[in-house]
């Protein structure tokens, strides 16, 4: 049984202010953040979900820890549909699954010093067996990310961004979680520090036969930390498969056009060399129809323009959705 | 020679934490050309963002400036009222994406009415609104921002991460400045949109000369898109150098160290680091403020500071191994 499993999740937007839109579209507007998406996440996998800024990425996480309501469609842990837990199975959940948070700054408290903030869910889930131990256990999750013992003791606003992200990340691991989704968890992380994390990261999945769900804009950090990756496009998984083949034998356009900006050490860096996807910025709200790559896609033929393709299989455990493969 | 716009002399900046002043910032030199990009790279909390915050004096009142003195385009703005620098200076000739945009945009206001504000201002309060609003519209599209229209009437929290940053871009675009300080402003963006706004930043330079002080982390924008790389490690600037140079000849080891982390997607072992922790503000270590992370270490280097020192033409570096 997959740990997690998502199906046919959606998340619309609702907007029902602002009466011209209403009039224009005869009815409220649709943000289709996430329109049908289906994967799973087997225990001790990391999946990785990568795409453009805006596709869905932080919705698609942020249902799956039920921190909101999906518009449709079903999310299992451990083969349990984590919208009918009874209550203590949330709190059993909110234990197991943790998530560091895309922007530091949201998950901390201005007002609460960083020992409090790290401390903050061993209080909330009672896994406090002794203040004197709890300091040491603040000191030691902060040791871990990278920061000394200086740093329980400040506020928030008096921490640099990297401190921030990294205090997010401490609080993350304070409860010992088997699942946590990382969005986006070292940007803003000096490389010395970044690298650390990850091979932080690393050591405590293979510890702890921890399971990541990982969003990334840094495609050397995916290539590291996982085995999955998922490539999202304007609400939908285009592509999905073992990270190799991803970084090998990709098949999707989307995929490729993402990918082809990717420079190895060696070789000149330039991000002008950069492959920009022409064309016109895809709307959530009215998503072109038929495939809704379409309009960018230099591959694009008739029937791209009517039919939606189907997330396929391309070969076992390769699935994409485009006309080419069928 | 071009003129310098802005030239910063041992500039020295301290935070007050439990009733002491800590020295967050010292010995900073630097000098920006007109339509020059200058990159900051450098360990976290190693005084990046303070140092621009401390250039458009958006520091807490906790801050100050302890020594030093910092000249736009031949002005002595330390010196300049609150009332002339917010006249003067401030989103006019200088503006900045602060690091995170969360913080930047009021959430109790729509996106567009924050970007008519910064038009509006531009303007000079001379154009209505609404005529306004079709420029704000516009330059929403600009930065990729699908149903601009829609998006106008909408509030930070429903934008998302990457969303939230063109908009700070976006804002910044807008008062068109002579010197721009952009703090990691591209984080939460994919490589192709990244890629699309870092277009947008060089034709602004290549179109009114504007000089932009890029702070960052990620190495593979920076050597594509700045002309001289400045590395801080501890609240020093240690190494600066034209952006080529830096990367073929890094002099400082910290530096050398650093380009040693770069992640390769062609390998999957464990990730290089720069071995020992960064010093606590409160507790720098005697001499070098890298010495005991150094691999290289001397005995002079436990004792003495060393200063940033030309190595080669237009290459500065502060480490005592160049004496020797
Ligand atoms: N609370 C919300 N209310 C309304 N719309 C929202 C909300 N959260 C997200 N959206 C919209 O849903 C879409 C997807 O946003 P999401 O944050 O999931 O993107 P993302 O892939 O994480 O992007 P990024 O890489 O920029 O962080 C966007 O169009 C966004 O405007
Ligand atoms: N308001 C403040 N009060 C006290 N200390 C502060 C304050 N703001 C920042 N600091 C400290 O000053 C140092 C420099 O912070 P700064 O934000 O300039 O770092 P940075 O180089 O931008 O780091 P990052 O790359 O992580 O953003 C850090 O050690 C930080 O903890
Ligand atoms: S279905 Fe057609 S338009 Fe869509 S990605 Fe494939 S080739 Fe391109
Ligand atoms: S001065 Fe000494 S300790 Fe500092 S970087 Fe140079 S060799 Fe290393
Ligand atoms: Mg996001
Ligand atoms: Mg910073």
């Amino acid at each position: 049984m997959a740990l997690v499993e998502v199906k046919n999740l959606k998340k619309y937007f609702v907007n029902n202010d602002g009466l011209l839109y209403k009039l224009a579209n005869k009815g409220p507007i649709k943000v289709k953040a996430v329109d049908d998406v289906s994967f799973k996440i087997e225990k001790e996998d990391t999946l990785a979900v990568v795409g453009e800024s805006g596709c869905g990425k932080t919705t698609v996480a942020r249902s799956v820890l039920r921190l909101i309501e999906p518009t449709a469609g079903e999310i299992l842990y451990r083969g349990r549909s984590i919208n009918n837990f009874d209550k203590q199975e949330l709190k059993v959940f909110r234990e197991d699954a943790q998530m560091i948070l895309q922007d530091p700054r949201s998950s901390l408290n201005p007002r609460f010093i960083v020992e409090e903030i790290v401390s903050e869910p061993l209080y909330i889930h009672d896994q406090i067996k002794d203040d004197l131990n709890l300091l040491d256990r603040v000191w030691e999750l902060l040791d871990l990310v990278g920061l000394s013992k200086r740093y329980s003791e400040l506020f928030p606003h008096e921490l640099s961004g990297g401190q921030a992200r990294r205090v997010g990340i401490a609080r993350a691991l304070a409860l010992q979680p088997e699942f946590i989704v990382c969005d986006e968890p070292t940007s803003g992380l000096d490389i010395s520090i970044m690298s650390a994390v990850l091979n932080l990261m690393k050591k405590l999945q293979q510890e702890y036969q921890l399971t990541y769900l990982w969003i990334s804009h840094n495609l050397h950090e995916v290539r590291y930390i996982s085995n999955k990756v998922a490539v999202m496009y304007l609400g939908k998984i285009v592509e999905i498969t073992d990270t190799d083949t991803i970084f090998n034998n990709s098949v999707h356009p989307y995929t490729e056009a993402l990918f082809s900006s990717l420079r190895g050490i060696n070789d000149d860096w330039n991000y002008k060399e950069r492959e920009i996807i022409q064309g016109e910025v895809p709307s959530p709200i009215n998503p072109p129809p038929g495939c809704s790559f379409h309009p960018r896609c230099k591959y694009s033929f008739d029937k791209c323009k009517k039919i939606e393709p189907e997330l396929k299989a391309v070969e076992a455990g390769h699935l994409t959705a485009c006309h080419l493969y069928n | 020679m071009p003129d310098k716009i802005l030239k910063i002399n041992d500039l020295a900046v301290e935070y007050r934490n439990k009733g002491k002043y800590l020295r967050v910032l010292q010995d900073i030199n630097l000098e920006l050309d007109s339509g020059e990009i200058l990159a900051l790279v450098g360990e976290s909390g190693s005084g990046k963002s303070t140092l621009g915050k401390t250039i458009l004096r958006l520091l807490p009142d906790s801050a100050r400036i302890a020594e030093g003195s910092i000249f736009f385009k031949g002005k002595d703005i330390c010196n300049l009222s609150e009332k002339d620098f917010n006249d003067q200076i401030r989103g006019q000739e200088m503006a900045m994406v602060i690091q995170n945009p969360q913080n930047a945009l009021n959430p109790v206001f729509k996106v567009g009415t924050q970007i008519l504000d910064v038009l509006y201002f531009k303007s000079k309060k001379q154009k209505s609104r609404k005529e306004l609003k079709k420029e704000a519209v516009e330059i929403l599209k600009k930065v990729g921002i699908s149903d601009p229209e829609y998006r106008f009437g909408e509030y930070p929290h429903q934008f998302s991460g990457g969303m939230k940053q063109r908009v700070m871009l976006a804002m910044a675009f807008i008062s068109n400045p002579s010197l721009l300080i952009a703090d990691e402003p591209t984080t939460a963006l994919d490589l192709t949109v990244e890629a699309q706004i870092l277009n947008l930043l060089s034709n602004l330079v290549d179109e009114y000369k504007t000089s932009i002080l890029y702070i960052s982390h990620d190495l593979g924008v920076v050597a594509g898109l700045s002309d001289r790389i400045a590395v801080m490690y501890a609240g020093r600037i240690v190494e600066v150098a034209q952006t080529r140079e830096l990367f073929d000849h890094p002099n400082h080891p910290y530096t050398e160290a650093l380009l040693k982390c770069l992640p390769d997607y062609q390998k999957t072992e464990e990730l290089q680091t720069i071995p020992g922790q960064v010093p606590d503000l409160d507790n720098y270590p005697p001499g070098c403020n890298f010495h005991p992370r150094c691999s290289y270490s001397f005995g002079r280097c436990r004792q003495e500071d060393p200063r940033l020192e030309e190595i080669a033409s237009e290459h500065f570096s502060a480490c005592f191994l160049n004496d020797r």
